[in-house]
């Protein structure tokens, strides 16, 4: 089956979900960019609209034709499957692409062994997100869902999505970068509990510049299950407890009262890579833009499909755009959003030393 | 016919990807997960090897920016690309050669000491970004979960 034709039959599909079962939309900006929702069944209204960082106030409905327009449903609460040929014997790439149904304009994600299909036709913004069950789904699924297809969409808008969290002090901010475990959830909590603004924990939207610009993407704030019994003042909210292979993570996702604020729309001024060395006090200095890039492009680009050449060279060039330093935390999180300010101050002082030399 | 020394080799091109920032390349098999990082003299020899180079193109390159024994510089770059087609990163390159004049032009430049050749390889997204075929399929072509699969 083409890719056209499985849009078709997605189209189709949705539609019949939308009659037999109950229906919603959400419309507003994702990143300035106007999007829209369109949902069947009961499974993803809520779970969307609580995980996206979608602006969606009277302001921000009425902003023009989408860029993105998302169709989810599930088969579990509408009794609707994709109508689609078999799968077997398609090859799934490393980023989840299915290349043999993917092609300029068409991009065909199947993740999680057919727990999850998504349909992006690149040209239009028309998009079709589909689960079968929502029970096979893993936890981080519903903390950050359709990572690969916004991934995607977004690189079409000229945004780069990195597996990062951001911080920042009034208008400047750094990127926070580091795979699994470096301390970036627990470093972003603990900076908003000390009055610092946060455009997420994890994934962000970022806008090429001078500076780059960091948008929110989820709302979703996520500490693991002991760090959090260690530091409960972060998260004055818990969600509920996701249970993530071997790991567990309480939940909280930064939207309404008693919950602090992620939103993005300020100014990248550094990169800093995360350690966590335990029984040592929190410490950083200067560093090469390439341990930027070694802390931020191979965890970025597998788990949002874009291990690619473009995808890499767009990294680098963020790497290359800001100063870069690496900050070592120790046990405990309170010292560190003064240290991060400190770290802000130094790379406003090394943008400007820069561009007076220039 | 070209010995060892002569002969040339080449990036390999996809499914490696590579950028280089501030002298240190970074490079990640697309297939594999695994992905490298080569600071300064390795650096510059991978940059030699963009456009296809020998071993002795490569330590004439290396000879003339680092300070140091020739005998070792060649002896370093002949481990350093064994390592690279150990990794699969580089290949023999059948093109003709261009690099030799090249390498003969360049300027001399302030030499630091060569401190050897290093492939610092790292292997934690292995497991994620390794490709799979759609083994097993339902009733209606839909891919079956692992745990539902038949034996």
């Amino acid at each position: 089956m083409s890719a056209a034709r499985l849009v078709d039959a997605a189209r189709a599909s949705f539609a019949a979900a939308r009659r037999s079962a109950a229906s919603g939309e959400l419309d507003g900006q994702l990143a300035g960019h106007a999007v829209r929702f369109e949902f069947a069944g009961d499974f993803f209204a809520p779970q969307l609209t609580r995980a996206l960082a979608i602006d969606s106030s009277p302001a921000r409905q009425a902003a023009g034709e989408p860029a993105l327009t998302m169709h989810a449903w599930d088969a579990g609460s509408t009794g609707v499957r994709l109508d689609s040929d078999s799968w077997a014997g398609l090859m799934i790439n490393s980023s989840s692409v299915i290349e043999e149904m993917s092609d300029e304009r068409y991009q065909v994600s199947l993740e999680l062994h057919g727990a999850l299909a998504s349909i992006l036709d690149r040209v239009t913004g028309e998009a079709y997100h589909y689960v079968p069950d929502p029970r096979r789904l893993p936890a981080w699924e519903t903390t950050h869902p359709a990572r690969v297809l916004l991934a995607t969409w977004a690189r079409d808008q000229g945004l780069v999505t990195c597996h990062a969290a951001a911080v920042a002090d009034d208008d400047a901010g750094l990127l926070l970068c580091g795979g699994s475990r470096a301390g970036k959830s627990t470093t972003t909590l603990a900076c908003l509990a000390a009055g610092m603004r946060a455009a997420g924990d994890d994934y962000v939207l970022v806008e090429p510049g001078a500076p780059p610009i960091v948008h929110a993407l989820y709302r979703s704030t996520l500490l693991e299950l002991d760090n959090y019994q260690r530091n409960e003042r972060l998260m004055p909210v818990v969600d509920h407890v996701a249970d993530q292979a071997d790991r567990r993570k309480a939940v909280m996702f930064a939207d309404g009262a008693d919950r602090p604020l992620i939103a993005g729309g300020f100014s990248i001024r550094g990169l800093v890579a995360l350690h966590v060395v335990r029984g040592s006090r929190p410490s950083y200095r200067r560093a090469s833009g390439a341990a930027a890039l070694r802390a931020l492009a191979p965890s970025t680009l597998s788990q949002l499909g874009m291990v690619d050449a473009a995808g890499l060279a767009r990294l680098a060039d963020l790497c290359r755009s800001v100063p870069a330093f690496d900050m070592q935390l120790g046990d405990d999180p309170a010292p560190v959003p003064d240290l991060l300010r400190q770290v802000i101050a130094e790379a406003r002082a090394a943008t400007t030393a820069v561009a007076v030399h220039a | 016919m070209s010995t060892p020394h002569t002969r040339r080799y080449r990036q390999r091109g996809a499914p490696i990807i590579h950028d280089t920032i501030d002298n240190e390349t970074i490079a990640i098999n697309q297939l594999t997960g695994a992905y490298y990082s080569l600071e300064g003299a390795s650096a510059l020899a991978w940059q030699r090897l963009e456009q296809g180079a020998s071993a002795a193109d490569i330590g004439a390159v290396l000879a003339n920016a680092y300070e140091g024994d020739r005998a070792q510089i060649d002896a370093a770059v002949d481990a350093f690309l064994a390592e690279l087609i150990d990794e699969q990163l580089i290949v023999v390159d059948e093109s003709p050669a261009t690099e030799s004049a090249h390498v003969a032009s360049l300027p001399a430049q302030a030499q630091a000491p060569f401190a050897g050749l290093r492939l610092q390889r790292y292997t934690d997204l292995e497991v994620m970004l390794l490709a799979d075929p759609i083994h097993e399929v339902d009733d209606t072509g839909w891919p079956m979960p692992i745990a539902e699969q038949r034996p």
